[in-house]
């Protein structure tokens, strides 16, 4: 489990780390190719958008992974160490909800019914289902790490660590 | 409302309470509501598409942008410097390093377009210096955190970018150059509210500086005040758009921080561009699960049903946009500022549209009503990383921080009853 959980990491670091590059270099190409060639680029604006879809829904699952998604805790701070350890599995139990059932099922389904009639981007005639794949693989790896979440919270018998550093915007 | 529209609001509201993740909370609401109304697997298709849908925008993009080179330009020596400009030009007014901090703090927020980093960077220096010269330890906290939230409302502002989304197409570039003058408006009240208090207390001016060492210190913040003036004339001047603007602003910070201030070296790159990836998934899937759930809204004709409501308690505009006020104070005590803008915008401006306002001023009294939300209990992120900068607690800041309560409501009254202070600056440039 814990080598799963690990190797899904580092793929997704890699993967926002490369992402995010791609998308600067996209976007300054379009900016560059505009006022310096004079020759506006067509492709860039779609797969810029198309990155945008993968790192979003990619980082969710980073977020979720990380504990920096923004949650409200006036009232689970107060709560003693049992029922804090009862709503701490229950939260993992909802995101494992929708990350399996909305995100994974609804999302392999939507790629399935752009497959066939295909749908393809306007510009560059992409398949949307690859597009679109990014939401059931995100679904995918929240799943995993809710369980490995909850199996954590249950072996151990308490929460073993807490939020990671405050990120806000 | 139909049954549907109280299963979204209970589930949201239980599950928020439970600590579950405001995204979460805000998708499985959707997806019981609609499990309601329509058979299983459509739901989930319809939730997955509006989801990855409602991500599929180019003006979104100009976030992970600005989140980027808000955090290139976030190290330590921008603060520096931009406190030292400050210094060198307002220093020696009553109140003086009160009126630095307040100044850095609009610039630092505005330049790194977030107010916990303006928080943490300006008052971690500010807070220990305004103490050794003899002010109130409270008071210099309270400044810091109020004046830190001023930074979200002039651009680059991401929060803007998600609520010009949130409402449907409102142009960035507008909601970019309305909110200079709200933004400044903030700014010289607390500074106003500032220089009473130190007036009143006595606190010690500081010496006037000479002058070769106030164009040194200006010129050693122009290049990071300089990233202000690209997006803005590129907005402006119509070269190119607001996201253009953020890849442009990310290869300045590059340049800046690597090669000219030096604060930070290649290695550490990666590392930078996967927290950017992260903040910006925050936004993103609040983004996604609140596209799927405005349209679960409209189709359950909730905002209709609530701007009813609202109008059988009164028919004039005047009292109703302090209603809306009045809720939204309340949410943004509760509620971080993007899932609010996010869920509250379709609610909220169709009412205020059909009262006669435009959506971008309609925006930006929305965002400085929460920055409200952003400094005061009981959760208040800003407020938080203040006090732990500060070394005080919440309890200790709140006597302090009622004036400044106090002129930012005056300017939030301003802003929405007075609406050329939104809208002079995107008429005369030519932008609505």
């Amino acid at each position: 489990m814990q080598f799963v959980v690990s190797s899904i990491d580092k793929l997704i670091k890699l993967l926002l780390a490369l992402f995010m590059l791609l998308v600067i270099v996209v976007v300054s190409w379009q900016v560059f190719s505009r006022h310096v060639l004079e020759d506006p680029s067509s492709g860039s604006g779609e797969i810029s958008r198309f990155l945008l879809i993968w790192i979003g829904m990619l980082g969710a699952a980073y977020c979720y992974r990380m504990k920096s998604h923004l949650s409200l805790n006036i009232l689970t701070e107060k709560m003693n160490a049992k029922p804090k350890w009862i709503t701490e599995i229950f939260i993992h139990c909802m995101v494992l909800i929708f990350a399996s059932v909305v995100m994974a099922v609804g999302g392999i389904n939507l790629m399935l019914m752009t497959f066939d009639p295909v749908q393809l981007s306007p510009v560059l005639e992409v398949k949307m289902g690859y597009i679109y794949s990014v939401v059931p693989l995100s679904g995918i790896f929240m799943s995993i790490y809710a369980i490995n979440e909850i199996v954590l919270l249950i072996k151990t018998g308490k929460i073993t660590k807490d939020k990671h550093d405050e990120v806000s915007i | 409302m139909e049954i549907s529209g109280l299963i979204l609001i209970c589930v949201f509201f239980g599950l928020l309470f439970l600590n579950v993740p405001v995204s979460f909370c805000i998708g499985l609401a959707t997806f019981s509501a609609m499990l309601y109304s329509i058979d299983f697997l459509p739901a989930v298709t319809t939730l997955a598409q509006r989801m990855s849908g409602g991500l599929d925008s180019f003006s979104l993009l100009a976030i992970p942008f600005f989140i980027l080179s808000g955090l290139l330009m976030g190290q330590g020596g921008v603060a520096r410097r931009l406190i030292e400009c400050a210094m060198a030009l307002i220093g020696m007014l009553p109140g003086g390093l009160a009126l630095v901090n307040v100044l850095s703090c609009t610039l630092f927020g505005s330049i790194s377009g977030s107010a916990v980093a303006a928080t943490s960077a300006i008052g971690s220096f500010m807070i220990p210096e305004m103490e050794k010269k003899g002010y109130d330890k409270n008071f210099s906290t309270a400044v810091t955190a109020t004046a830190a939230t001023t930074g979200l409302i002039i651009p680059p502002s991401n929060i803007l970018i998600v609520y010009a989304i949130a409402s449907g197409g409102v142009s960035v570039s507008a909601l970019f150059i309305a909110g200079y003058l709200p933004g400044i408006l903030v700014s010289l009240f607390l500074m106003a509210v500032c220089s009473i208090y130190a007036i009143k207390k006595g606190y010690p001016r500081s010496p006037r500086l000479p002058l070769k060492i106030v164009v040194k210190k200006v010129a050693d913040a122009i290049p990071a005040l300089t990233l202000i003036f690209i997006i803005i004339g590129g907005i402006v001047g119509g070269i190119f758009t607001a996201t253009e603007a953020g890849a442009i602003a990310v290869l300045y910070s590059l340049l800046l921080s690597v090669n000219v201030y030096r604060e930070v070296k290649i290695p550490q790159l990666p590392g930078i561009f996967i927290k950017a990836g992260e903040i910006t998934a925050i936004v993103m899937l609040l983004i996604a699960a609140s596209s799927a759930m405005s349209w679960m809204l409209s189709y359950e004709n909730i905002p209709e049903t609530i701007s009813n409501a609202l109008l059988t308690i009164s028919e004039n505009p005047l009292i109703i946009l302090l209603i809306i006020n009045l809720i939204l104070i309340v949410v943004g005590a509760f509620m971080d500022m993007t899932p609010a803008v996010l869920i509250f915008t379709p609610i909220f401006l169709p009412i205020a549209e059909s009262l006669g306002m435009s959506p971008i001023h309609f925006g930006i009294m929305m965002v400085l009503n929460l920055s409200i939300g952003l400094c005061s209990p009981p959760v208040g992120a800003v407020l938080f990383v203040g006090c732990s900068v500060g070394r005080t607690t919440i309890d200790k800041i709140i006597k302090p921080m009622l004036p400044l309560y106090a002129v930012m409501f005056l300017a939030l009254m301003l802003v929405t009853y007075i609406p050329e202070i939104s809208e002079f600056l995107p008429r005369a440039f030519g932008l609505m």
